[in-house]
């Protein structure tokens, strides 16, 4: 009898472990750049994003009343604001749905200026506000696309895997 | 076996276990390229990979022999449980800080709510209920009976975790992305692995052991011996750090022979007016690009030293910790006036 509470408990507990870690897993997967699109207040979100090439070239950014110039070196560029404060803006998203992605590069500065800083995808730690848009003059016209601020540029290690293989001597 | 042969079979296995760690993490190859941090941080895979390994496997033998308990009503068994249980957990929370202290460099943060990263934080507070279950039954007998029930259904978090990296985007690497590199570093790999699960299975067998009977006094001595040994190969990685400012190599220029004449680190230019030979092995991907890209190195007089990344050393002195520890709780368990019963208050 006592045989059958027990397998009954764990029964029960099993349902219980599958559906936390359902719960679990589902609300930490990372989110898609689209996904971004149906938020309508202040959210700190993880996002993974596809980043689209911004062209070469001298642009000016407007985000909050400030204003930036921004080397554009490809995927991404290096803006600065007046008081020389240096910040990484890339554009994530696809056809659909994209956003402008602002990170202030700190002490990463040095890395930045290679032009070779951020590959093809990304995922960042970002806060995102549906009202916050960044405006990027460039040569070729005006875009205007909500702001995601970075806290952190994340990456996975996928890509290193497939590497050869080196030892220190 | 007797409690001597047993504390002399630990003693062998645990030495060599750490000597073995030491060994993989200076000489054991690692990612020639990678896309942050330090390419050395994947030394870790010897340190990390092994200890999360070694507690998928505890938390699964928990679930036979919670399963045997329920079938067999042996007390043998429900000891051996809490024990599998209490030495998995401790297993578990070191992999989950030691890959802290790896993702803090590898993935640009100590912790970003990564599918698997949650799922083993998870599986550790669902491991840690069954300590909580335990001490809430006061009758002996249903005591046991829903604390293996407990530890067969606290297994349902392991292939959540595991099975997260596939399921979901995940920072983690799946076994079929890092298969091929796998079998690359198999002859560092396979034994740590090995190594590290043999050791958490003697750590059973010892804190059950020690739970019947007393363990000669001189495997704590072991136990600090371990320790020693295993913060002397830790501290040797971190002195660059304490004698030297390392610098981040940016770019580097490089010939076809291997001779670096130029670095650009974090701190600026250095220009070799004799090209140094390259402190790794390859110099250049296949691609080209110099090997030394993303190390931290110290430069001397006209000499470049690449620096571990400290993560390794960290990780190494937290594995050894773990396993000194729980030899040392096993030696003062068993040698208490009072003796005391597995799993009670």
């Amino acid at each position: 009898m006592e045989r059958t509470k027990a397998a009954i408990i764990a029964a029960i507990l099993v349902v219980a472990f599958l559906g936390i870690g359902y719960m679990s897993l589902s609300s930490s997967s990372y989110k898609k750049v689209s996904e971004l699109a149906g938020l309508d207040r202040k959210s700190k979100v993880t996002v993974e994003g596809t980043i689209v090439p911004i062209g070469k070239g001298e642009y000016t950014l407007y985000i909050d009343g400030k204003t930036y110039t921004v080397d554009a070196m490809g995927s991404y560029g290096v803006a600065r604001d007046a008081e020389g404060n240096v910040y990484a803006v890339f554009i994530l998203g696809d056809q659909k749905f994209q956003v402008l992605a602002f990170y202030d590069v700190g002490d990463n500065y040095v890395a930045f200026q290679t032009g070779s800083a951020l590959k093809s995808s990304v995922v960042v730690s970002a806060t995102y506000d549906p009202n916050d848009k960044a405006t990027l003059v460039t040569p070729s016209g005006t875009i205007q696309l909500p702001l995601l601020k970075v806290d952190s540029i994340l990456k996975g290690c996928h890509e290193s895997y497939k590497q050869e293989s080196a030892t220190i001597g | 076996m007797s409690s001597k042969r047993l504390a002399m079979v630990i003693a062998a296995i645990v030495l060599v276990d750490i000597l073995y760690a030491i060994y993989a993490v200076y000489k054991g190859p690692f990612p020639i390229s990678v896309e942050l941090g330090s390419p050395t941080a994947y030394l870790n895979l010897y340190v990390h990979v092994p200890l999360a390994w070694s507690s998928y496997l505890l938390f699964f033998i928990a679930l036979v022999l919670g399963i045997a308990y329920l079938a067999k009503r042996n007390e043998s068994i429900d000891a051996y449980i809490y024990y599998t249980i209490l030495v998995g957990e401790v297993y578990a929370i070191a992999t989950t800080i030691s890959g802290m202290a790896w993702a803090s460099e590898s993935w640009g943060a100590a912790w970003s709510w990564d599918p698997r990263e949650t799922g083993v934080l998870l599986l550790l507070l669902a491991y840690l209920g069954y300590f909580a279950i335990r001490n809430s039954v006061s009758d002996p007998d249903k005591r046991k009976t829903v604390s293996a029930a407990y530890a067969i259904a606290a297994f349902t978090v392991v292939p959540l975790s595991f099975a997260a990296a596939y399921v979901t985007e995940s920072l983690h690497p799946s076994m079929k992305q890092t298969g091929a590199y796998m079998g690359n570093i198999g002859p560092f790999i396979g034994p740590r692995v090995l190594l590290a699960t043999l050791t958490a299975v003697l750590l059973i067998l010892l804190l059950r052991k020690a739970s019947q009977q007393k363990m000669p006094r001189w495997l704590s001595w072991i136990a600090v011996l371990v320790l020693i040994i295993g913060f002397a190969g830790a501290f040797s990685i971190t002195s660059p750090y304490l004698t030297g400012n390392p610098e981040r190599v940016l770019e580097a220029g490089i010939d076809n022979n291997g001779y670096i004449h130029w670095l650009y680190t974090s701190t600026g230019n250095h220009t070799f007016a004799q090209p140094v030979k390259s402190p790794l092995n390859p110099p250049v991907t296949s691609d080209g690009k110099p090997s030394i890209l993303g190390h931290q190195v110290i430069i001397k007089q006209n000499t470049i030293s690449v620096v571990r990344h400290w993560s390794v050393a960290f990780n190494l002195a937290a594995y050894t910790l773990v396993v000194s520890g729980l030899i040392l709780y096993a030696v003062y368990t068993s040698r208490r006036e009072e003796g005391e019963e597995y799993g009670e208050d």
